[in-house]
């Protein structure tokens, strides 16, 4: 049997909810948003997002197999690998029978494949808290843009909402169209956020900016300079979101970067289709 | 503590200058860049206001050099009254002097943080004043940024030597980790190089320092007040400006981490800034091999349960710039091996060249689920090219070559020597834990 959902974490758990529950013969799992061939004779099913039932059914695999297993499942599915859920599915599976202490048997293909993929998440998600780079607007807020391999934003949700507790700011996933929106008690999530194309930095931005560029040329000692090194810690790849990574004035006015670079404003930013 | 108010002002060296925060800047992180500490890790602070300090730390960028960068590290002044003869900001040198005013200091912490460009603030100083007005100021700055910025950020302070313990003790409730720079193994070598700066001082700090340590340890509620110092006290030696030894350096270090309870000694390779007949010539780059070497011993000594006799000893002082100082023990000592990866202790695998903490922990829970062969091991982090050598999966030895001394060497260093040719400088690659621990903020 196929089963079908609408490719976000409660539509997985609501199927997860279904396949155990009604013993499921799941031959593969499809995210609906992407078109799919379908194979003849196989029996189809869409599973409809519901977010009580979701909550439902996280709370009853919280309770039996542990707030570790849940983070582990959260964070495996979060890397977006090819048929995770797949994986994830057998997982919870023969976690309900034989317990959560499954997860210790690294050297089984499974575990082994949905382990390296929660490390995936968890390792970028780290990275994130080091790596991103929030700009004040010019109401106040401060964003930060980001396009991460896997799905690991949301992660870095608690973590700045702790630090920036009385500050306004925005973590904007380019890639999935994801915002986080920090407020003074706490974050959400937001789906298929959009950027308006003119958008103004706060007058002190551009000044920032450039003492942070000159400290960081500063403390790099000359006498030991190994750019090899660096890249081996901070791949290219990730340079464009990085104030220190730019020329001189480059992320300084909007209007000349290009698209890729823009910086929104979150009061500019439409939020839709609001989850969590 | 009886130092009138009038006196700082009088003294504070933010009076004689005029340069822009931008100068400032350039001058002060410029000067700072020869501390290699970097860590923003072991502290929970947290708080209402800004920032909370995070428990393994993060590296926010990386410099040009390689290194993590987590702190805005700066100092607050390079004015000197000292002279020594390895440092840039000695008073003879003559260079542009700068300082920051308390204010400026902490508006540029907060304006950073707010950014996600730092952890916290790393703040040291030259000594502009009397050790204990230096101090004053430093104290007065950390001061406004907790109460008036309401920060909660990490914060590194570099203890003035010679201040009074007082000053020491105040810090530490205002600081996330304080540091102090030992600079040289020996207390005859800074006598050379730093006639004025003295070892007794440092040990001081240390040793007031430590007291807090000892009173964290009380119950709650026979606590004075809030935690102080949280991550502890570090310290620095600077490698390759005095003869001495790798062991007479790794003896030093660990008898600051045993006697004095300090959490980290950080090295560094010596590069000449100054021309000075006490300090050597060194006719080639600085000797970051060797860092790089007892950094790896350093940490067999914190994390594997190694002492400083069984990686040196005095017949062989010096570590093997071939191979890593894990690799070279188990090389000397073959009897031991190969191990049954499937029984070996925990204390056994960590002694396996190629296994780290991580892997051993992975390899112990694998272990209880099924048997464990040579594909598996891989999958688990185990570093194959190197952890072969020394084991076996009850039935076959992993390695591919006879276990002999003379060919476990050469197959370990075949693979790094064709690196070092293509490459002037060391392969960080071969130090997994280094990688890792990296992106934890440490070193």
């Amino acid at each position: 049997m196929i089963l079908y959902y609408d490719g976000s974490l409660d539509g997985f758990i609501c199927l997860l909810g279904h396949a155990v529950k009604e013993h499921l013969p799941v031959t593969a799992i499809l995210s609906s948003k992407k078109p799919a061939s379908v194979a003849l004779f196989e029996q189809e099913r869409i599973i409809v997002t519901d977010p009580d039932w979701a909550a439902t059914v996280a709370g009853g695999l919280h309770k039996k197999l542990g707030q570790r297993f849940m983070r582990e499942l959260a964070q495996a599915y979060y890397s977006e690998e090819k048929e995770i859920e797949h994986d994830l599915l057998h997982l919870v599976r023969r976690a309900l029978k034989s317990g959560p202490g499954v997860l210790g048997n690294l050297a089984d293909p499974l575990i082994n494949r949905v382990a390296s993929a929660a490390q995936k998440t968890g390792r970028e998600s780290h990275r994130l808290l080091g790596l991103l780079r929030f700009r004040r607007l010019i109401d106040d807020s401060y964003l930060a843009c980001c396009a991460p391999r896997t799905n690991a934003a949301p992660l870095t949700g608690s973590h700045f909402a702790a630090r920036f507790q009385a500050m306004r700011w925005v973590i904007l996933d380019e890639k999935r169209q994801l915002g986080i929106f920090g407020t003074t008690d706490g974050w959400q999530l937001c789906t298929d956020v959009a950027i308006a194309p003119e958008l103004l930095q706060h007058a002190e931005e551009n000044e920032i900016a450039t003492l942070w560029r000159n400290f960081y040329h500063n403390i790099s000692n000359p006498d030991r300079f190994n750019p090899k090194l660096r890249r081996q810690f901070m791949p290219k790849k990730e340079w464009r979101y990085l104030t220190e990574m730019q020329p001189e004035g480059a992320s300084a006015s909007p209007s000349e970067s290009e698209s890729e670079s823009e910086s929104p404003s979150p009061s500019m930013i439409s939020k839709q289709n609001e989850s969590r | 503590m009886s130092v009138s108010s009038s006196l700082i002002h009088l003294t504070s060296p933010a009076l004689h200058s005029s340069a822009t925060l931008e100068d400032k800047l350039r001058i002060l992180s410029g000067a700072a860049r020869y501390d290699a500490s970097c860590a923003s890790s072991g502290s929970t602070r947290s708080g209402s206001g800004l920032g909370v300090a995070h428990k393994s730390g993060i590296c926010h960028s990386w410099s040009a050099d390689g290194r993590c960068i987590s702190l805005l590290k700066v100092l607050y002044s390079n004015h000197c009254r000292y002279d020594c003869a390895y440092c840039l900001n000695r008073r003879s040198n003559d260079h542009q002097r700068a300082s920051f005013t308390p204010d400026e200091l902490a508006q540029l912490t907060v304006d950073f943080y707010r950014r996600n460009y730092i952890e916290g603030l790393f703040l040291s100083s030259a000594v502009f004043a009397s050790p204990d007005d230096t101090m004053l100021q430093l104290l007065e700055a950390l001061r406004l940024l907790r109460q008036k910025y309401s920060f909660h950020g990490y914060v590194h302070l570099k203890v003035i030597p010679g201040c009074s313990p007082e000053l020491t003790v105040q810090a530490a409730q205002l600081a996330d980790r304080m540091s102090a720079n030992i600079e040289l193994p020996t207390g005859q070598g800074l006598q050379l190089l730093a006639p004025e700066k003295r070892e007794d001082e440092i040990l001081q700090i240390f040793s007031t320092a430590g007291e807090l340590q000892q009173e964290r340890k009380l119950p709650a509620r026979r606590r004075q007040d809030s935690v102080a110092n949280p991550a502890g006290m570090s310290t620095q030696m600077i490698v390759g400006a005095t003869p001495d030894s790798d062991l007479t350096i790794l003896k030093r270090a660990d008898l600051l981490y045993r006697g004095s309870g300090l959490k980290r000694v950080y090295y560094s390779a010596y590069i000449p800034v100054n021309s000075d007949t006490r300090l050597p010539a060194l006719p080639g780059p600085p000797p970051l091999l060797r860092e790089h070497r007892i950094y790896q011993a350093d940490w067999l000594l914190r994390f594997y349960q190694f002492g400083v006799d069984e990686i040196l000893d005095p017949a062989h002082p010096q570590l093997d710039p071939d191979v890593d100082p894990k690799a070279a023990w188990a090389l000397r000592h073959l009897e031991h091996f190969p191990l049954d990866v499937n029984h070996a202790s925990k204390e056994e695998l960590l002694r396996v060249p190629g296994i780290g903490v991580r892997s051993m922990r992975r390899i112990i829970s694998a272990r209880r689920h099924r048997r464990l062969q040579s594909d598996d091991l891989g999958k688990l982090g185990v570093v194959m090219k190197r952890a072969r050598y020394f084991l076996h999966d009850g039935r076959f030895y992993l390695g591919d070559v006879p276990q002999r001394e003379d060919f476990i060497r050469n197959a370990l260093t075949s693979d790094t020597r064709k690196k070092a040719v293509s490459q002037l400088s060391f392969d960080f690659s071969a130090a997994s834990e280094m990688t890792a621990s990296a992106l934890t903020g440490e070193l």
